[in-house]
């Protein structure tokens, strides 16, 4: 086993990547929600037998997320190289990375969204219609919040996407773990960085899950 | 008063009609049962009745307004002024009671206030007021049902639509939801229109009914005309069947005893 840095420098090298890696996670997950989530539910009630259907719409924005879903994150990343460029002003560094891995997630949170909306009891939707309440009621005082377990478990799921995403971004130069294990661990044979990036992302990915697992049974009374 | 023409329904690629040609009159202030098996079509008739179910032909003329012709918004208000209940109570599972009672409120756009203050009233008149804090995870089906007719009373409508209301309660249960729709008939003078597969419940508070076979009306109207009609097939379900009574009764070696020195 080869070593190559010193303790001393190890520490801040892997610190100050944490610090990226949860920088990207943590933004590319707020606009995935903000892209997602009224794409889900729009996805669900403009189904031919939903509460506002507009099929045709429903099978446009169907084919678009499955395209998006089909796509290999890394063939995306290298896809979206110019886009990036064009709305960050350039591709190096973990606030252009959090571009293509905002858009690599979306279409899945989007798909999360709509199964989390289709588990509400269909009998609440057609309550709240028979006192008369419109699209807007339903989506506001039954979907969201009869679904808000599911979601929030979705959007857990969709996190510790995103911390494997935001490592892929590594390969384009985004920074963060994943950034560290390619330039140290792959391309110099240093285990031991490549050692303690995999323990920080373990970490990472068991924090957010149990997390997201409190606030899930935290809203158990909504069974 | 709530007149049905000629309604049908046919559901796509379904050959025989969910409903065919039903006309009925239902008075202000009746308690009208539609009765009929599984399959029989009453459900879909109910629905109608707010147009959760859109009819494929035929008029539901509410209060002298066919209500298959309204747009949204004149549909929405109609629906505000017509309450329903659930056979599953369908309440909201992320609000407690009294949250749950306040949503046609909210719907309706009342102001917090007066919303707090109508909530309070129906929690008394469903005896709940212990329960308001509480869930609907945490209550009995009994429970949930009074949840259900609190808040589908909430708005102040004028008709009560109940989609087998009782038919996921025991005995007991449907007992007192039945009470207590009767007493709130009388106190509030609202026109309530159920449906059931239950005798029992018609029994219990219709003062008319209809009853429903394969899509068709048999027969309808008040029971005071209809049990005086000796062929009426209601007046035959209704009334206790002499010969299945002795045969019982013969089954248990109490041969020609009259009920009453038994009881």
């Amino acid at each position: 086993m080869r070593s190559g840095m010193s303790w001393e420098n190890l520490w801040p090298l892997i610190f100050n990547a944490t610090l990226e890696t949860l920088y990207m996670v943590l933004f590319a997950t707020f606009f995935t929600v903000l892209i997602g989530l009224p794409l889900g539910v729009l996805l669900f009630v403009s189904r031919r037998n939903g509460i506002l259907p507009m099929p045709r719409l429903h099978s446009v924005l169907g084919t678009i997320i499955n395209v998006g879903r089909s796509l290999p994150f890394v063939v995306l990343l290298v896809a979206l190289i110019p886009f990036t460029r064009l709305i960050i002003g350039t591709t190096l560094g973990s606030t252009a990375a959090i571009v293509p891995i905002t858009i690599g997630a979306f279409p899945f949170f989007a798909r999360v969204v709509e199964t989390a909306m289709d588990e509400v009891d269909y009998g609440r939707i057609e309550a709240i219609l028979s006192m008369g309440g419109s699209v807007r009621h339903v989506i506001g005082k039954v979907l969201l919040p009869e679904a808000l377990p599911s979601l929030l478990a979705g959007i857990t799921l969709t996190m510790v996407m995103l911390i494997g995403f935001s490592s892929m971004a590594g390969v384009i130069g985004g920074g963060g773990l994943g950034d560290v294990a390619i330039r140290y661990g792959y391309q110099r044979f240093d285990n031991h960085i490549m050692v303690a990036t995999i323990v920080v992302l373990i970490v990472m990915v068991q924090g957010v899950q149990s997390i997201g697992n409190r606030l899930v049974s935290s809203l158990a009374h909504r069974r | 008063m709530i007149e049905i023409d000629r309604l049908g329904k046919i559901y796509p690629g379904n050959g025989r009609p969910a409903l065919h040609d039903i006309s009925l009159k239902i008075d202000d202030g009746a308690i009208y049962g539609i009765l009929g098996r599984s399959g029989a079509g009453k459900s879909t008739l109910i629905r109608c009745l707010n147009l959760l179910e859109r009819p494929s032909s035929g008029r539901i003329i509410v209060d002298n307004r066919d209500i298959t012709v309204l747009n949204q918004r004149e549909l929405r208000r109609q629906r505000q002024r017509t309450g329903m209940i659930f056979q599953q109570f369908n309440l909201l599972h992320a609000r407690n009671v009294a949250s749950n009672i306040s949503v046609p409120l909210e719907i309706a756009g009342v102001p917090r206030r007066e919303r707090a203050q109508r909530v309070e009233e129906l929690l008394q008149l469903v005896g709940l007021q212990d329960k308001a804090q509480a869930f609907p995870s945490q209550l009995s089906g009994g429970q949930k049902q009074r949840v259900g007719i609190a808040r589908a009373l909430a708005a102040r409508p004028r008709y009560l639509l109940c989609d087998e209301a009782t038919s996921a309660l025991d005995p007991e249960t449907t007992a007192s939801v039945l009470a207590l729709l009767g007493g709130i008939h009388r106190q509030l003078g609202l026109t309530i229109v159920l449906i059931t597969h239950e005798l029992e419940v018609v029994k219990a508070i219709c003062d008319s009914a209809a009853l429903l076979e394969q899509g068709r009306l048999v027969e309808s109207g008040k029971l005071s005309t209809l049990l005086r009609q000796p062929d009426s097939r209601l007046r035959q379900a209704l009334l206790p069947d002499r010969q299945a009574e002795q045969d019982f009764l013969r089954r248990h070696g109490m041969e020609a005893t009259p009920l009453c020195v038994v009881a």
